[in-house]
């Protein structure tokens, strides 16, 4: 009878839509999996992704002794020579910043290095986005600066306003950009090589405190490419210090980094050997993970990561999360302002990578209600070096 | 007059797909995942964490059914569950006790309701317009309380965590609490005269009006329901992040409302009800959960969403124009605004 | 086949094919069979009428000419001698303006115009709006009509809305022959505006276009159309010239037992009974001084034309005015202080309205839900609605007003536009008032339950009930009201007693004096 009903003649067509539909997804679905690689768990599909083998040949030693020396507070900041000529003062310095909190709380070091050396600095914020950037570089022209500093620069949002630069020796001083150091641009830290270090310390603490049984988890962000080395790094080294050790990896793309912790949930709970998660950001991954994790029964899974800020200290101290290497952003603005000293005293600029500093519970500083600086006397060290102190 | 269709007639009218259609679909996907992962899928700890992915969300958008049964739109929700949890952040941040600092992130939920019920119905402006200019002001508030940063605190662990991350036997307790605003919302739709009058004023303002229903004052009630109810969600919220982050809230705007307009079509035919809601929710959360089991590509979830969406609705057939029910274009005409903006 | 083509080629003076011929139609739907072998002849340069109840197929045979749906097989038409698909093609000749005439009233006459016909248009698709503006004057002025086609169609008037929506079928179709197919085009409008119509509908004809004319109003039969098929149950009862048809035996055939369309109910005038409801000095849109005094037990009628406020009085009595208005309003046996006119809601008058699918059902709602909307806090207890209690309410109004439903739960939208009227006054009576106001009772209901309107009414007067009845359909208020007031201009110009009133009397109350015959005098 239903058969014969207009009802099912309509939704014969439904019906059949849905069918294709689904067919579709599995299918779209089915093809894609193939091609991410070191992900097929439970399928066996050949590959050693997260499955823990047996043969002995983990270098544990090797990464405790690593362990050992990441997790010293490092007590020197990076930058060595001194500037050896007189810096000139009076020099206006703006702060072109994302628009985004972390990159407000930069605008204030900047200020704070710049005030040091007798120079005015000023904020330009935007909202990220290239035409906000643009402006805010035309406006740093048209006030006509004597230096700017930025971080994250990409030439390309920039091509119609670096001739002007140039043309008017304005130099760039910047940190965490892909692209190579050219004019007007003399300065770039926490570049994509240096990020590699990040990726040794994790996967030398997880083979460290896994003793040589761990079976890791990385969790990239593909649109950040500045991250790059820093997983192939892990990759590598943990393979390095561990053979034994499993390894596999998700990407999740910015539009699904609400669903973070869903995607890490399942990934676990299709993996059950995996005993590490490694949050390639930890801030922008961690939101509700630890609860999330608790509430599926993995809470014997360990958390590291790089990046972090005060709700990761408290990951830590409460023991959800084992080890964080974060982001220095005293040091590196003042390295960034260093660059721009010498670059006016006329002296050569000098690359160094950010101060790093594996952190777990242990050697967590008991003030960290916010970030704080890797190097915990930087500020005199930076006068010394620029003959202030 | 006819007698009442037979049990029989009401059983298959239940189950036929004009009604739970959604249902039928979601059946369809827990065999597909069930084949394609049937080492993780098909199991009660896939249902947990289902559930528990979904909770926030399922809250969100019960958060804005009454108001949609009443034909009133709350964009500015998401923008107050934020707002909420970091007022109540801030709070416990300065060393207030957790009662008092649970009870003033409500009270921004509240008093957000007021304002946008005062702006729609006292000032007769189109609600969707008013929730989105009520959104944007109380974005601006909340970044002038954070100052964009997250609000993270020591207090906000401990007793504030446990609202939101307490978990009995694996499920989470917002999981229960969405369940318990679902059953009073069911309660208030089907079984009350008030919830009657919900609908009534939703459907045809002016007859409802002519029979002596206070439409005025129902969609004021119904803003500031949704006010409350998505304040209450935003500190369920951020006890579960354990923060009083800026955008948190954000992202439920999207999913909310697909929820809760999928749910409309789902058990009562084109009225906004609290289960309808909870089956899609659960629909469309199934799929993210599923794909991640089935290491699917990432693109896959969004994919997913728009599929199912789509999918659902051709197998429910949303629009039946046999009713003669005055369709939606011509709802949202200017002439019924107009009219229903100087009319009493 | 050649017969018929050489047929087609003689002079159009009412020989030849005829403008549309049906044959064989018959249309069946899961569970009914709409139309059963029903035929149809239209002949060259007349206006044919088409009448019956509803159910009776009248808009199954409607839609299926304009090939919304498609025919059982079997069946034959032909459009001026041509045969084509029906239900599944339109000739071009063939043209509709259906009941809600098709327009958009957000925008103006010449955009809808512009919209059906196509928009004149330049280099890149530019409008060019002067030459559509002629154009548009000159579509129009055939109908004789002031219209600013600048404005919205919203802001016009019922009738001015129709010539469009005529003129708007008519576009593009010159020379002659053709059918223009209008389906209930008086429903909206009042009844004085009705010559006007007609005068339209005759120009069309003159124009050699044969009319089909649906309407529900006999009266408006007699005078416009040539001849009347009447549709009973799906099946053609038969084709008569009008002129061998009264409005007794038309309403007979149509309805299939006698029905009285000259009813007149009993009732009893009770002019000592105490007053219930008066007002004083009412002012408003078109409201100009109104006094009025209603009496216990009466049944009042007010009768007036389009615009003397016949329609304000009854909803600002109701308290859902439409407009600003001043005045006084009280119930002298509840509370003895005047009250403002504005404060009339109070006072809780219910109101059976006039566009009873704008103002007066929920369509999404089922039945029983529509009818016991105004009573919802007498089914609640403890907060809950006790379902049995709604039906037993549902069941009450439904013997006692004898609807005819699928069932209580089923959607009002599948009700008949009389049952559901009766759903709209059970809704009313079921507040237990002791006054009723209603406005318009019949618009839209089908003779037979229009006499059962009138029997409910006048049964209720019996029983103690006050109404009030305001109306533009003189048959509405010549059956069943006890007294009579005659709005014009905004003011009372008549008073009569409903026992012996004429039809004659009444028209002559409401339009003022010399109309003889009731033709429209110079609005």
């Amino acid at each position: 009878m239903y058969l014969s009903t207009p009802a099912f003649r309509r939704n014969r067509r439904a019906l059949g839509l849905a069918a294709v539909c689904a067919a579709l997804v599995l299918a779209a679905a089915g093809c894609g999996s193939s091609s991410n690689s070191s992900n097929s768990g439970s399928s066996g599909g050949g590959s050693t992704a997260n499955a823990a083998n047996t043969t002995s040949g983990a270098n544990v030693s090797a990464a405790q002794a690593i362990v050992a020396q990441a997790s010293q507070r490092p007590a020197s900041i990076t930058v060595t020579k001194p500037v050896g000529k007189p810096i000139p003062t009076g020099k206006k310095i703006v702060f072109i910043s994302c628009g985004a909190a972390a990159c407000e709380l930069q605008g204030n070091i900047v200020a704070q290095a710049a005030a040091m050396l007798g120079w005015k600095s000023s904020t330009i914020a935007t909202n990220g986005t290239p035409a906000a950037i643009q402006a805010a570089y035309e406006t740093a022209l048209r006030e006509g600066v004597d230096g700017i500093v930025t971080t994250a620069a990409l030439r390309a949002e920039i091509e119609s306003q670096i001739p002007q630069l140039v043309a008017k020796g304005i130099p760039v001083s910047d940190a965490s950009s892909t692209d190579p150091i050219s004019p007007p641009f003399i300065y770039n830290t926490s570049t994509a090589p240096q990020n590699a270090t990040i990726g040794k310390y994790l996967a030398a603490e997880v083979v460290a405190d896994s003793k040589g049984k761990a079976n890791a988890l990385y969790v990239n962000l593909p649109a950040y490419t500045i991250l790059a080395p820093l997983g192939s790094a892990f990759e590598s080294d943990l393979k390095q210090l561990c053979a034994s050790c499993g390894y596999g990896s998700i990407g999740v793309p910015l539009p699904q980094l609400a669903n973070a912790s869903t995607l890490i949930v399942s990934y676990l709970r299709s993996h059950p050997s995996v005993n590490y998660v490694v949050l390639s950001v930890a801030d922008a991954l961690d939101p509700g993970l630890p609860a999330a994790l608790s509430a599926a029964g993995l809470s014997h899974v360990k958390i590291v990561g790089q990046g972090g800020g005060p709700t990761e200290f408290g990951y830590l101290t409460n023991g959800q999360e084992l080890a964080l290497v974060p982001y220095d952003d005293y040091d590196v603005d003042y390295q960034m302002i260093d660059a721009l000293a010498r670059h006016f005293a006329g002296v050569p600029v000098q690359l160094t990578p950010p101060p790093l500093w594996l952190i777990t519970k242990s050697n967590l500083p008991a003030n960290h209600s916010a970030i704080f600086p890797m190097v915990a006397d930087y500020q005199s060290q930076f006068l010394k070096l620029w003959g202030k102190q | 007059m006819r007698g009442r269709p037979s049990m029989a007639a009401r059983v298959r009218h239940g189950l036929s797909f004009n009604t739970i259609g959604a249902v039928y679909v979601l059946i369809a996907i827990i065999v597909v995942f069930s084949i394609w992962v049937p080492s993780t899928f098909p199991t009660i700890a896939t249902v947990k964490q289902v559930l528990n992915s979904n909770a926030i969300t399922a809250l969100a958008a019960l958060a804005i059914t009454i108001p949609l049964a009443t034909r009133t739109f709350d964009l500015s929700f998401a923008y107050t569950i934020t707002l909420s949890g970091v007022v109540t952040a801030h709070f416990l941040t300065d060393g207030t006790p957790l009662a008092l600092a649970v009870l003033l992130g409500l009270a921004v939920g509240v008093v957000i309701g007021v304002v946008n019920a005062t702006v729609v119905v006292a000032m007769r402006i189109d609600s969707f317009i008013a929730t989105l200019a009520t959104g944007s002001l109380i974005q601006a508030l909340i970044t002038m309380a954070t100052n964009d940063t997250p609000i993270v605190n020591v207090h906000l662990q401990g007793g504030f965590a446990k609202i939101g991350q307490t978990n009995i036997g694996g499920i989470t307790l917002p999981v229960f609490y969405a369940l318990i605003v679902a059953l009073a919302l069911w309660f208030v739709l089907e079984h009350t005269a008030t919830g009657r009058r919900f609908y009534a004023t939703g459907f045809n303002p002016d007859a409802a009006r002519l029979a002596g229903v206070r439409v005025d004052r129902l969609r004021f009630i119904s803003l500031i329901v949704s006010g409350s109810l998505s304040g209450a969600t935003g500190i369920v919220l951020a006890s579960t992040i354990g923060s009083g982050d800026p955008t948190a809230g954000t992202a439920y705007l999207l999913p909310g409302f697909a929820a809760a307009f999928l749910g409309a079509t789902q058990l009562k035919h084109g009225r906004f009800n609290a289960f309808g809601t909870i089956i899609a929710v659960l629909l469309l959360g199934t799929g993210v959960v599923g794909l991640g089991l089935a290491n699917a590509p990432q693109w896959a979830a969004n994919m997913f969403v728009g599929v199912v969406l789509i999918a659902s609705l051709a197998v429910t057939g949303i629009q039946r124009r046999s009713t003669g029910a005055t369709p939606w274009r011509k709802q949202l005409s200017f002439a019924r605004l107009r009219r229903s903006a100087t009319a009493g | 086949m050649q017969a018929s083509s050489v047929i087609s080629h003689l002079p159009r003076l009412g020989l030849g094919a005829p403008a549309l011929r049906l044959t064989g139609l018959s249309k069946t739907f899961p569970g009914t069979r709409a139309l059963v072998n029903a035929s149809l002849e239209i002949r060259q340069g007349e206006i044919h009428a088409l009448v019956g109840q509803n159910g009776s197929g009248k808009s199954t045979l409607i839609k299926t000419l304009a090939g919304y749906h498609t025919p059982d097989p079997g069946a034959v038409a032909e459009f001026d001698g041509e045969p084509f698909a029906l239900g599944h093609s339109v000739p071009e000749g063939l043209r509709f303006v259906h009941q809600d005439l098709g327009l958009v009233l957000e925008l103006n006459a010449m955009e809808n115009l512009a919209l059906r016909g196509g928009f004149i248009s330049g280099a890149a698709g530019r409008v060019r709006w002067r030459e559509q503006e002629e154009e548009t004057y000159r579509i129009l002025e055939r109908f004789n009509i002031e219209l600013d086609i600048h404005r919205p169609l919203a802001e016009a008037t019922p009738v001015q809305r129709t010539v469009v929506a005529i003129a708007g079928a008519l576009q593009g179709w010159h020379g002659g022959g053709g059918l223009l197919v209008l389906d209930e085009p008086t429903a909206v409008l009042p009844h004085d505006e009705v010559e006007r119509l007609f005068a339209m509908v005759e120009e069309v004809r003159r124009d050699g276009t044969s009319v089909l004319y649906v309407s529900h109003r006999l009266d408006e039969i007699f005078e416009i159309a040539d001849r009347v098929t009447i549709l009973r149950a799906g099946r053609v009862v038969t084709t008569l010239p009008v002129a061998e048809v009264d409005q007794r035996s038309l309403a007979k055939l149509m309805v299939g037992e006698d029905v009285d369309p000259d009813y007149r109910a009993e009732v009893a005038a009770r002019p000592t009974a105490p007053v219930v409801l008066e007002l004083r000095d009412v002012r408003g849109h078109r409201l100009r001084g109104v006094d009025l005094e209603v009496h216990q037990g009466e049944i009042l009628g007010i009768a007036g034309l389009a615009g003397a406020g016949v329609l304000e009085l009854p909803y600002l009595i109701a308290g859902q005015p439409r407009f600003p208005a001043t005045g006084s309003i009280r119930l002298p046996q509840r509370f003895s202080e005047w009250r403002d006119v504005g404060d009339a809601k109070s006072l809780g008058i219910p109101l059976v309205p006039a566009d009873r699918a704008r103002d007066g059902i929920v369509a999404e709602f089922a039945v029983s839900e529509n009818l016991t909307l105004s009573v919802l806090d007498r089914l609640a207890s403890r907060g809950r609605l006790r379902k049995s209690r709604e039906r037993d309410v549902v069941d009450h109004w439904t013997r006692r007003l004898g609807i005819v439903t699928a069932g209580p739960d089923s959607l009002i939208s599948t009700l008949s536009g009389g049952n559901q009227q009766k759903v709209v006054v059970a809704r009313c009576l079921a507040r237990d008032p002791d006054l009723l106001v209603l406005s318009e009772p019949t618009a839209g209901v089908d003779v037979g339950t229009r006499v059962a309107i009138y029997e409910l009414i006048a049964g209720l007067s019996r029983d103690g009930l006050t109404v009030v009845v305001s109306s533009s359909d003189l048959g509405d208020l010549l059956a069943m009201c006890t007294r009579v007031v005659a709005l014009r201009d905004g003011r009372i110009a008549g008073e009569f007693a409903g026992d012996g009133l004429t039809e004659h009397e009444l028209v002559n109350a409401i339009e003022g004096e010399h109309s003889a015959d009731g033709v429209d005098n110079g609005k």
